[in-house]
């Protein structure tokens, strides 16, 4: 029997795990954290797999929502093999460690989990078994009970550096769950490769299920009005402030930002990166030759960077005439782009501008649907504040459209769908959807703790 | 017919011959070995008066694989170069991917794992506008000045040349 059962990251984007049984063998696909929880809640429901085999974990790439729980997985289960990408393991060395210096700040007050530490991610890293694309790999566990093996393989998802599709193979049976997955191409990527194959099974995000295709504009046009309001602040001496994430979002916007300053199109003015975003840029760059690249040529670290933990009087930013670059990408709270939001707020002159996912329940959230002069309260906590600066939204998704979700379903051509990571209402279109356009094919949407049994 | 049955003799004696000592011999010379700064520094520094060709790559790293077999072709037609590839796989991964990989092949020259705490460093030791990216080849002349930086996969044809303008500059 070969069954599937969720974690997290079913009905929703963050915590995203789930568990796969092929025959005896316990499989893990992602071992993530919520973004905008904290402590246990945080974490994928563990406790469903207490007593199951549990023999290895595929992680499909290094966001936080995918692989930020993994050493908590491997505390619950030491024997676990953990497989992913040689990019994806460079790149999860430095966000995991990044990582143990958050948790120690946001789990001083939770006592009911320990935050991981630096040797413990040393430890794991080097544990940590790497394929390149399309190489396949036995996962058989220790209580396998069938006599055909079963492999795994890892399909360029075009998401971020690293990032891969999951396939998996047993007795000529094949499920493949996308992980975070963008067919289109970005600024550095080309966009995915799928299998070239059909699959029984297909495990789907649907983060944009709910999003019109009419929403998302070219990337081209997007660019040129990115550029056309940037170079509108800065001509008024304002500054530009964009929430991003330090695992791709940083490289992607650099990557645009540098483009349209080298043609002349945009000011040349002083870019703020740092943190780990920085770092990160390096992975990229020393793998330019090894995986697909739009311009291997191109390297991030060439790109005129100031650091913004260089600066003084952070507040002072939005007084220099600049583009920064911060983390995190929703604005949560304590985190740089928070702060720097909470006074670029009261800048007439400065802009914020918003590129990625925002989680409902973020101050992110909350700034990108602000008007000026609307009254925002950033957190619970905090006191409510006028909008004075400007606030515009781009779309520069590094996941796929729905119109592009619904062509993964038709070119693997699936007989099963299981619908994960997506709000309810992504989940729901993406199923009446699917249903009405192939309805010979039967879809589950998600739950956490509901087995799905794929094949008897 | 005694002599034909001599040279079949011979030949299935010399066939038997290389896959039970010649082809055990090579593979068992297929060694690895870390190389740290000191190392290194002595590797580049040494010359034998030849030019020096000198490989980064990684099992990891599709394009790299695909150079090597080019790299081995040069290193058994050019020999008066030397050839040496380091891969930025890790020291303890020796057993588990360097050596499986190279024993589909038969190199002929000097292979090293870099065995270095501070990836920088390893990067550093070359040239400065060298980040890390593979796969890339470096060539020396005999006085060991960096003559050629050449970043990505290349083909037998493009080592082939860089070869010639190194030599034809002796």
């Amino acid at each position: 029997m070969i069954s599937f059962l969720p974690l997290g990251g079913a009905n929703d984007i963050g915590a995203s795990c789930y568990y796969l049984d092929v025959e005896g063998t316990g499989i893990v696909l992602d071992s993530g954290t919520h973004p905008r929880k904290i402590g246990l809640d945080s974490l994928p429901h563990f406790d469903l797999i207490r007593d199951k085999n549990v023999d290895v974990a595929l992680i499909s790439h290094a966001h936080q929502d995918h692989i930020d729980s993994l050493p908590y997985l491997v505390q619950h289960h030491p024997y676990i093999r953990i497989a992913t990408t040689p990019q994806t393991r460079g790149v999860a060395e430095l966000t995991l460690h990044n990582t143990v210096n958050i948790l120690a700040e946001q789990l001083k007050d939770h006592l009911e989990l320990r935050p991981y530490t630096h040797e413990e991610i040393d430890l794991l890293i080097q544990s940590i078994e790497w394929h390149a694309y399309t190489e396949q790999f036995t996962v058989n566990g220790y209580r396998h009970n069938s006599r055909d093996p079963v492999t795994a393989s890892f399909h360029d998802a075009g998401h971020i550096l690293g990032s891969g599709g999951i396939l998996v193979e047993h007795g000529g049976r094949s499920i493949f769950y996308t992980g975070d997955i963008n067919l289109e191409q970005q600024a550095i990527f080309p966009g995915a490769i799928l299998p070239n194959m059909k699959v029984d099974v297909l495990i789907l995000e649907c983060t944009h299920g709910a999003t019109e295709d009419s929403l998302f504009p070219s990337r081209d046009e997007e660019e040129t009005r990115l550029t056309r309001s940037a170079n509108n602040i800065l001509e008024n001496n304002g500054s530009v402030l964009i929430p991003v994430f330090a695992l791709g979002k940083v490289q992607e916007m650099l990557a645009i930002l540098w483009r349209q300053m080298v043609k002349g199109s945009l000011a040349k003015v002083d870019i703020y990166t740092g943190g780990v975003g920085k770092k990160i840029c390096k992975v990229y760059d020393r793998n330019r030759f090894v995986v697909p690249y739009n311009d291997p040529e191109f390297v991030l670290d060439d790109v005129p960077q100031k650091d913004i933990y260089d600066i003084e009087q952070i507040e002072d930013l939005s007084r220099q005439h600049c583009i920064v670059l911060a983390g995190s990408g929703m604005m949560i709270e304590r985190t740089m782009s928070f702060k720097l939001a909470q006074r670029w707020l009261q800048d007439t002159k400065s802009a914020i501008f918003t590129v990625g996912y925002m989680d409902p329940e973020t101050p992110g959230f909350r700034i990108r649907h602000a008007n000026k002069g609307d009254l925002i309260q950033l957190t619970k906590t905090s006191e409510p504040q006028t909008v004075r600066c400007n606030i515009d939204r781009f779309r520069f998704s590094a996941h796929s459209t729905r119109g592009g979700l619904l062509s993964i379903v038709e070119r693997l051509n699936p007989g099963m769908i299981v619908l994960v990571h997506g709000e309810n209402t992504s989940v729901d279109w993406m199923g009446y959807t699917i249903l009405k356009n192939f309805p010979y094919m039967k879809v589950h949407g998600a739950e956490v703790g509901k087995q799905v049994t794929l094949f008897e | 017919m005694p002599q034909q049955f001599s040279i079949e003799r011979r030949i299935h004696f010399g066939v038997l011959f290389f896959f039970v000592v010649m082809l055990p011999l090579s593979l068992a010379s297929q060694t690895v070995e870390p190389i740290d700064r000191k190392k290194l520094l002595s590797l580049i520094s040494e010359r034998n008066s030849k030019p020096l060709l000198l490989n980064i790559w990684a099992t990891w790293c599709k394009p790299c694989v695909e150079e090597f077999p080019d790299v081995i072709r040069l290193s058994n037609e050019r020999t008066e170069i030397d050839v040496v590839a380091i891969s930025a796989d890790f020291p303890d991964e020796i057993e588990e991917k360097i050596l499986p990989f190279l024993k589909k092949m038969n190199v002929p020259f000097k292979l090293y794992v870099a065995d270095f705490a501070d990836q920088d460093e390893f990067f550093s030791m070359f040239d400065p506008q060298w980040g890390g990216e593979i796969p890339v080849t470096f060539i020396d002349d005999q006085n060991g000045k960096q003559t050629h930086f050449l970043r990505g996969k290349h083909s037998f044809m493009e080592f082939q040349k860089a070869v010639e303008e190194v030599i034809r500059k002796r």
